[in-house]
């Protein structure tokens, strides 16, 4: 097999989230005769990990890891040695990066392109921008070319006013040429003056199509980042010196006094470039210390980008209308300009609605929670307060109570009302459920004498329980259920249904009144709740909840119609914030990534209902690659039903702890539930989760977002201490190896 | 006797002109045209009846499409009147009428024109084919060219595909190229494409009662051209020389018996979104199972109605790439003036590239 014509050297550095995507897009390439030399600069992230895994798939990627971190220019650098140690005998190299991408025609033509121009020293195509998530956020590509210009000086010029650096470096160029101009030499802004040194070459090609997605994350250009970025390891004095003038200085060095183009670029013309250089370099580089300033001065004063933007916006549609002659040009821009007007009508009505809610909200409510923001209030008051009430009451009295009021409705003939159930899904699934299996057992209820009632569609938890079920929702709107509750909420100081409270009185007589019932017997939740605080509280032993509660698989759910909207095999997700996970950028990262990676081997099904029917925030990664939304399927009336179909059918859950994560055991569905903060746990309901998961037999990981990258070190322990990688001749050396 | 001699006057006039009218229609009959359709229905009855038995065991088309495919039973039994028009009864498809494209419709014809202005503003690479006035083809007339919203949606898909660094390689093939549509409706995109890429193999996958439709139009279309429908070769041979053959036309039901070698892009246009996510993914999986490099989607993440489906991209995102290309503000099926779509509401023109994971590693 002869050598590859082509030698990829893609620098890698912590870009371990994007990596699979580019490496990807490089493997698919119809072009497939080139080599692809990924060289590491001691990452921390999992970037390692991903190239060893696409390498043991495909011979073509050579992966190499720095012993000491480089740093940006050095790492260039090395990538292209190393490229060229391994395929000496390349023709074309690229430089590729760790999180960009190439449709899968970009190396043919690019490889055709200079082919068929001798002349031509780099060929790149037309390229779009992508944001982190892979949408286009350009408005059209840029373009420049000094395809047919022979005059070195014209080229030079040419290619110093409109060359767009970032983007031309990641072309194709031949080997031979980007090494004559130095590949790239120890000053700041190195792909500017590379470029430069090649125009000197040759021409430069762009083909006209878009054969190449750069990722873009935002304004991050700086100098001082190119120096931390470039000079990792200290740096020299020179990296304070203007990059023009470094450039210019370097240009006259080389073309002057070590006359390295001698005799096709003489002496003085390399003395004359050189200050041509300095003049133009120098007017460019004060435009961009200006955008530089404006940049910085956004980010110190954020009131002012909005107005900037505005007065920009304004000029520039004076400007565009001054000049509008084509047609389609028209169009584009008109609609382009309602499109603007919409969303800024749209933002306004926003920000109107969110003012009002906030201005007629209770004012009880911001009482109430200003009281509980008070210090120690949440963290020894309030518990000291449960803690008085509960040592007042052995909970051996509460057993006797409770057991009372479970005969008075086991003996009574008259239809039962289980419930109300108006709080948190964690506790219905985790206990209130049990305990009326208990219940249900232990006093001989007839399930045709019982009426459960609670909200959502939560029935089919109750089905082999009870034989009537009644939604809240269908006794009255969403909107009245919420206020309604809220109220109690505030009256009773938490939501908890410790007693009868006004609002289950009323949902009690519209049950009645839509099943024409008479008389009633309520089997209340505060039944349960003032029975297991002790419990909770760490008063009472857990066989006070396991004498009075009784764990077992629910019945299956029969989801032929629904599951035809989902994958085939999918894993269910369901993120929120809650005071034990709460938002923070961390937590938000963290999530984005488990949900990248996951979506990356398997399809996820997001939970997330698209409704604000409790105090928890979803958590939206957006819809991606392989991510699935069924929103659409949720309505305030059935959410909890079609949530529990799919966990039901899923291959795993994975969520925030609690709620929905207790269910998954339930259904035989092995479940990963996720905290940050462990001082908001309740360590009682941990404990609970756990014995649950034993006695179901189904895995319930509870996991502290801390241990996460301890996990993830000791499965990567475990991976590479498999034989079969310990026998491979190049493990033992990891610096450098082909894989 | 007066009378007598009138009626008999007039009972000949009849037999004369329902005799005239025979031999006009026997003269249609031997139309080109007419005698594709008469093989298409042989076909068509063949794959109906192979069809039956796969549809009974969890094949079958959706309450949707088993309304839609009984509207046009007719055709089962078409004059050659109804093939010289055939395009007026592509209404049962597309919802479009011939009466929509009255000349008189000024502001109507405006706005066409307006939008196909717009779109040759993006046309960067000429790829504008005009509805042909084949079998009674219709449309505004805008400067001698028949110009229809389905015309327009092939425009701007194909200037999609071309923006998508997919066409070219199409056009400028020297090897031939094998495209499959799955749900080519009427095949007005496949003649478009056909035309503008001659060295391709267009395959197309539906119901056997649409290929009344498009095989007829494609073969009248293309009258040299080398058509193929499932079964007439053994199924395993059905793509034995696949390099010499124009068209094949493959039912939805049979479209995982027979393989092909190679398979370079794959269309789905407006189908996609009406399925279940389990239809849709079972048709992704296939052409990443080709190894079909290229798929092209023109579809709303999901129709609104349809409550069976999770999301169009997401499903072509397990085995694709998906890169979204965007034209104009608004969707095809809208006038340049209309409100623009939501964010997730239009239509979407999205190119996926095939994903590696799965694949054999290279040589």
């Amino acid at each position: 097999m002869s050598a590859p014509r082509v030698v990829i050297g893609a620098p890698l550095y912590n870009h371990a989230d994007d990596l699979p995507e580019t490496l990807e897009s490089l493997l698919s390439q119809s072009y497939r005769d080139f080599r692809l030399l990924c060289v590491d600069d001691q990452s921390t992230d999992a970037t390692a990990d991903v190239v060893q895994r696409y390498a043991s798939q495909d011979a073509r990627i050579v992966y190499s890891r720095n012993p000491r971190r480089l740093g940006m220019i050095d790492n260039w650098r090395r990538a292209f040695e190393l490229a060229l140690e391994d395929t000496p005998d390349a023709e074309y190299f690229a430089w590729a990066s760790d999180h960009d991408i190439w449709h899968p025609r970009w190396l043919a033509t690019l490889v055709a392109e200079l082919d068929a121009h001798p002349d031509a020293v780099l060929a790149y195509p037309r390229n779009r921008r992508i944001g982190p998530d892979g949408v286009i956020n350009d408005k059209r590509p840029w373009e420049f070319t000094t395809a047919g210009i022979d005059d070195v000086s014209t080229r030079f010029k040419q290619t110093m006013r409109r060359m767009s650096a970032g983007n031309m470096i990641y072309g194709l160029g031949r080997a031979a040429a980007i090494r004559r101009a130095g590949v790239f030499r120890h000053v700041l802004v190195p792909d500017r003056l590379l470029l430069m040194e090649l125009a000197l070459e040759g021409q430069f090609r762009q083909v006209p199509d878009v054969l190449w997605f750069r990722r873009w994350y935002g304004p991050i250009f700086s100098l001082q980042r190119q120096r931390r970025a470039f000079f990792p390891n200290g740096r020299p004095f020179y990296a304070f010196v203007p990059w023009w003038i470094s450039h210019a200085c370097a240009l006259t060095w080389t073309l002057t006094v070590r006359g390295e183009r001698l005799p096709r670029l003489g002496r003085w013309t390399g003395l004359r470039l050189g200050g041509r250089y300095l003049r133009l370099a120098g007017l460019l580089h004060f435009r961009q210390e200006l955008k530089q300033l404006r940049l910085d001065l956004f980010e110190r004063a954020t009131f002012l980008k909005p107005l900037y933007l505005r007065v920009r916006g304004y000029y520039r549609g004076f400007t565009r209308r001054s000049r509008l002659d084509q047609v389609g040009a028209h169009w584009r821009k008109s609609f382009g300009d309602a499109e603007r007007r919409r969303r800024l009508v749209q933002r306004s009505i926003r920000k109107t609605r969110k003012a009002v809610s906030e201005g007629i909200a209770p004012p009880g409510r911001s009482l109430l929670r200003a009281i509980r923001a008070l210090p120690l209030m949440k963290s020894r008051i309030i518990p000291w307060l449960v803690r008085q009430e509960i040592d007042e009451v052995p909970s051996g009295r509460e057993v006797g109570l409770m057991r009372a009021e479970l005969r008075r409705v086991a003996k009574s003939r008259t239809p039962i009302i289980v419930g109300p159930w108006l709080s948190e899904v964690g506790f219905e699934v985790l206990y209130w459920i049990p305990f009326l299996t208990w219940a249900v057992k232990e006093f001989d209820l007839s399930p045709d004498r019982l009426f459960v009632v609670s909200r959502g569609g939560a029935g089919l938890w109750y089905r082999d329980l009870a034989d009537h079920y009644v939604d809240v929702f269908d006794l009255m709107s969403v909107k009245q259920f919420q206020r309604r509750n809220e109220a109690r909420w505030q009256d009773g100081g938490n939501q908890k249904q410790m007693a009868v409270s006004d609002f289950d009185d009323q949902i009690v007589e519209l049950v009645k009144e839509h099943h024409g019932l008479r008389d009633v017997v309520l089997l209340h939740p505060s039944v349960m709740y003032r029975l297991l605080r002790y419990y909770w509280a760490e008063k009472a032993a857990i066989s006070l909840l396991q004498k009075h509660a009784v764990y077992r698989r629910m019945p299956a759910i029969d989801a032929a119609s629904m599951l035809k909207t989902l994958p085939h095999e999918y894993v269910a997700v369901r993120f929120y914030f809650r005071p034990s996970f709460p938002d923070t950028r961390e937590n938000r990262a963290l999530v984005t990534r488990f949900i990248r990676a996951l979506a990356a081997t398997t399809p996820v099904v997001l939970l997330n209902p698209g409704l604000s029917m409790d105090d928890h925030e979803d958590f939206d990664p957006g819809t991606g690659m392989g991510v699935h939304k069924i929103d659409h399927l949720m309505t305030p009336t059935q959410n909890l039903e079609v949530q529990s179909a799919v966990i039901a059918n899923a291959r795993a859950f994975i969520g925030t702890y609690g709620g929905l994560a207790y269910l998954g055991p339930f259904y035989g569905v092995p479940s990963i539930g996720l905290f940050s903060n462990a001082e908001e746990l309740v360590l009682t309901h941990l404990d609970v989760s756990r014995r649950l998961s034993r006695q179901l037999g189904v895995p319930l990981v509870t996991l502290d977002v801390q241990e996460v990258e301890m996990v993830e070190t000791l499965f990567d322990t475990l991976t590479r201490e498999t034989p079969a990688a310990a026998s491979r001749p190049d493990a033992a050396v990891p610096t450098s190896s082909r894989l | 006797m007066s009378d007598v001699s009138a009626t008999d006057e007039m009972m000949a006039a009849a037999r004369t002109a329902a005799d005239e009218w025979d031999a006009q229609l026997a003269v249609r009959r031997e139309a080109f045209a007419y005698k594709a359709y008469e093989r298409v229905r042989r076909q068509v009855l063949g794959l109906m009846a192979l069809g039956r038995n796969r549809r009974l065991t969890g094949h079958a088309p959706s309450d949707y499409w088993s309304g839609e495919l009984a509207k046009f039973e007719y055709m089962l039994d078409a004059s050659p009147l109804i093939i010289e028009k055939l395009r007026h009864h592509t209404h049962n498809l597309t919802g479009l009428h011939a009466n929509h494209y009255r000349q008189s419709l000024d502001k109507q014809r405006r706005r066409f024109t307006e939008k196909l202005a717009a779109l040759r503003a993006l046309d960067d690479a000429d790829v504008w084919i005009p509805e042909s006035r084949l079998l009674g083809g219709f449309g505004f007339d805008i400067e001698g060219e028949l110009v229809n919203i389905d015309t327009l949606k092939f425009y701007e898909v194909l200037i999609a595909l071309h923006a998508g660094a997919v066409l070219g390689e199409m056009r400028q093939a020297t090897e031939r190229k094998l495209v499959w549509e799955i749900g080519a409706g009427w095949g007005g995109f496949a003649y478009q494409f056909k035309t503008l890429c001659p060295n391709v193999t267009y395959v197309i996958t539906d119901f056997p009662e649409l290929f009344l439709f498009s095989a007829t139009y494609l073969m009248a279309a293309f009258p040299d051209a080398k058509v193929r429908f499932y079964g007439e070769v053994p199924p395993q041979e059905t793509f034995a020389d696949w390099q010499e053959v124009d068209f094949v036309f493959l039912p939805d039901t049979f479209h995982g018996t027979a393989r092909p070698d190679q398979v370079d892009l794959t269309i789905n246009m407006v189908s996609f979104q009406e399925m279940t996510t389990q239809q849709v993914e079972g048709y992704v999986r296939r052409a990443f199972e080709f190894e079909c490099r290229y798929l092209y989607s023109l579809n709303r993440d999901r129709s609104h109605h349809n409550h069976e489906l999770s999301n169009v991209r997401s499903i072509i995102g397990q085995h694709y790439w998906p890169h979204q290309i965007d034209l104009l503000p608004v969707s095809y099926t809208k006038m340049l003036h209309e409100d623009p779509d939501g964010e997730d509401g239009g239509y979407k023109h999205v190119v996926g590239w095939r994903r590696v994971s799965g694949a054999e590693p290279a040589q």
